[in-house]
């Protein structure tokens, strides 16, 4: 369904990414993993051009784009029909919960205002937060807020939510209550790609999972593969530093 | 010293009526220096290198020349460029009209400043949210990016509108009757018996105008941030 | 539309000599106003008293009416009252004896001294209060840490407001000429009015004063640039 080839981003004078290849098929949930600095935020961002990449090629559900030369047409149908989320929430401040979660909808999708309040209703209430309507993103804590996040990501029921690290900005005790609703969601089918460094989500849900390094794609396959029999010395090296030693034999 | 508060308050209602004059000035420059300080904004925000360079030039003249100096050289500048390019002289010459002039150019200044500034304090992450979503550019500034940048900038336009009436008064130098023009009149004509009285009558009106100000503003900015839930 | 060139070409030079004027009002204002600011941010940032609260109505008063107010309450109202007031008394000051510099001086450090002392507020406020903390924490004490941690920090905080200051008061003395102080405006203003070259006259002393406060603008940016990785 969605699929990236060939991308190639640098900042100045850095080379971030140096050709990476993806394909996610429907109902797929990839992780993607590696050290800081190996490009798997900016190539996540890529996906729905907050990024601009320097060359590559995206095809989304049959429709071919360049990533370097490509229209406002294409971006926006990208945009359309896929998702965000943010490792800051990046919720609208100026707007309460119920309308952060419907800007989308109204807004970019013409959605008629009653039929958009219904979608974002049961989308707020799969992550728990149906009673938080009328708040502002300022009164809510960060776990609540990155459910919001979520939910006005779901209500535009997109082809793929991107996760940029939803975790990592939340107090530990918060980690839970986020984590368990994107896992309920990879469970119902939601495609996602998730950069994350959660090991337990990438275990649990994943269908697959990527090692980037340095900018490119060093190993991919099941997280068992991966994590129990990592074929590349960098995903070797990578996985000694990251994981508890007596969890996984390496 | 000679000081009698019933002729203090005598002086001050008969100036307060000249406030509309000040007003007048204050909010169409107001107006005016928003609309080309957002446009001078959005040049020195942009990529074009031509349009970047000339409004850096236009706040770098219009920061650093004296209020007065301005005045003048709009009073005696405009006319006879007027003259040059149509031919015609320009007649009856209206003083509010230069005082506008000059404070729209020194409010451009300043405004695009004050919004530049504003808007850069908006989280990027706020515009890349919006557009992530499906909204256009434009849909995105106007209805998440800009109340915000808003929110950030209403200190700094209370200190605007106070110093616009501020440089403004210099126009009594050049003939215009806003209160200050009113006041030196109304001197002139007691010949100067009145002196205190009406000189501190008018710093009472200016100040307190300058209190007022900041109390709205303040008011504006609470009312703001409590909607918002911000502490 | 033709300048009279000729006339730029000799006024200029003789407008130059007004410059050492405007330098020495910038300067002599400046220290006063640095120092009593500094004296006056410490106290209103530091106690809540009644004398905090007489700086905090003075500070208002000065930012909320025009310098040209305050000139004429000053210059002109007060030895008007005064010098009558005097004679009754048989005191033998003779008001109208003191230099326009003078009022210069005294009346445009009146109105810099509460601007300084926001800046100072400003910076003092916003130093982290960790910083004294951790002073206190490795055994100096709080005068020392005021002196070696804090004040450094307060400084160099304030560099880009000082800026502003500076080039605030260097278009404030253009005001001199309304206390018969001969600098660049007085001198042009005569000038001008002499040859009716009004428009070059001030052409002449706009350009004179941006230059000057783009050039205090382009020394400030170079010691922002040096200093900024102290702070």
């Amino acid at each position: 369904m969605l699929k990236l080839e060939d991308v190639h981003k640098a900042f100045g004078k850095n080379q971030i990414l140096k050709g990476v290849d993806i394909e996610v098929n429907k109902g797929d949930v990839i992780v993607i993993l590696g050290p800081s600095g190996s490009g798997k935020t900016t190539l996540l961002r890529s996906i729905n051009f907050l990024e601009k990449a320097d060359k590559g090629k995206l095809t989304l559900d049959d429709r071919e784009m360049d990533m370097h030369h490509s229209s406002r047409k294409d971006i926006s149908y990208v945009r359309k029909n896929t998702a965000f989320v943010f490792q800051n929430y990046c919720l609208f401040n100026n707007k309460t919960v119920l309308q952060n979660v419907t800007e989308g909808l109204i807004v970019a999708r013409k959605v008629p205002k009653k039929e958009a309040v219904e979608t974002a209703i049961s989308a707020l209430k799969k992550v728990g937060l149906e009673d938080k309507l009328d708040m502002y993103p300022a009164q809510l804590s960060g776990g609540m807020q990155q459910r919001v996040g979520i939910a006005r990501a779901i209500a535009v029921n997109p082809k793929v939510i991107l996760f940029d690290e939803p975790t990592s900005a939340l107090d530990p005790e918060l980690v839970g209550e986020v984590l368990s609703i994107i896992k309920r969601l990879a469970k119902e089918g939601t495609t996602m790609i998730v950069v994350t460094h959660e090991m337990s989500f990438a275990e649990d849900v994943a269908n697959k999972v990527i090692f980037m390094s340095d900018g490119v794609v060093v190993e991919q396959g099941s997280p068992k593969e991966i994590f129990y029999k990592p074929k590349e010395e960098r995903t070797k090296q990578f996985l000694k530093r990251i994981l508890p030693v007596s969890d996984y034999v390496i | 010293m000679r000081f009698k508060l019933s002729t203090f308050f005598e002086y001050l209602v008969k100036l307060l009526p000249y406030l509309k004059v000040t007003f007048t000035y204050a909010g169409l420059s107001l107006v005016f220096g928003i609309v080309f300080g957002f446009l001078f904004a959005v040049f020195k925000l942009g990529k074009s290198r031509i349009l970047r360079g000339i409004a850096n030039v236009y706040t770098a003249i219009f920061r650093s020349v004296p209020p007065v100096v301005l005045l003048f050289l709009v009073y005696y500048g405009i006319p006879m460029a007027a003259e040059a390019i149509t031919g015609k002289s320009m007649g009856r010459k209206e003083p509010i009209l230069f005082v506008i002039i000059t404070v729209t150019l020194l409010a451009t200044a300043s405004l695009t400043e004050i919004m530049r500034s504003a808007y850069k304090s908006v989280d990027k992450g706020q515009y890349e949210a919006g557009v992530s979503i499906g909204l256009t550019e434009i849909q995105t500034f106007f209805r998440i990016v800009f109340p915000q940048a808003l929110l950030y900038a209403l200190p700094s336009l209370g200190n605007l509108v106070i110093y616009l009436i501020k440089e403004g008064s210099l126009g009594f130098t050049i003939g215009l009757v806003d209160i200050f023009g009113k006041a030196n009149t109304l001197n002139q004509n007691t010949y100067s018996n009145h002196i205190l009285e009406i000189y501190i009558a008018l710093a009472t009106i200016y100040w307190v105008v300058a209190i007022a100000t900041e109390k709205l503003l303040k008011y504006a900015e609470q009312k703001v941030k409590r909607e918002l839930g911000r502490a | 539309m033709s300048l009279n060139t000729e006339f730029i070409y000799n006024t200029f030079f003789l407008v130059l000599k007004g410059v050492p004027v405007t330098m020495k009002i910038v300067g002599v204002v400046l220290l006063i106003s640095l120092f009593f600011g500094f004296l006056f941010a410490v106290v209103r940032t530091n106690s809540n008293g009644i004398f905090s609260k007489i700086l905090g109505v003075y500070v208002s008063f000065a930012r909320g009416t025009p310098v040209m107010v305050q000139i004429y309450l000053i210059y002109t109202a007060l030895p008007t009252v005064l010098a009558p007031y005097f004679k009754e008394k048989g005191i033998a000051f003779d008001v109208y004896s003191i230099k326009g510099m003078t009022y210069a001086y005294f009346i445009f450090s009146f109105g810099m001294i509460p601007v300084m002392s926001e800046m100072f507020r400003g910076a003092l406020s916003s130093i982290d209060k960790g910083q004294l903390e951790a002073a206190k924490a490795i055994g100096l004490s709080v005068i020392q840490g005021y002196r070696r941690i804090i004040l450094p920090q307060a400084l160099v905080k304030t560099l880009p407001v000082l800026c502003t200051n500076i080039t605030g008061l260097v278009k404030l003395s253009s005001l001199a000429f309304a206390v018969s102080v001969f600098e660049i405006m007085g001198i042009a203003k005569t000038e001008g009015a002499k040859y009716t070259c009004y428009v070059e006259a001030y052409l002449i002393i706009a350009v004179l004063y941006v230059a000057l406060n783009l050039g205090i603008e382009v020394i400030f940016k170079l010691v922002e640039k040096r200093i900024k990785i102290y702070a």
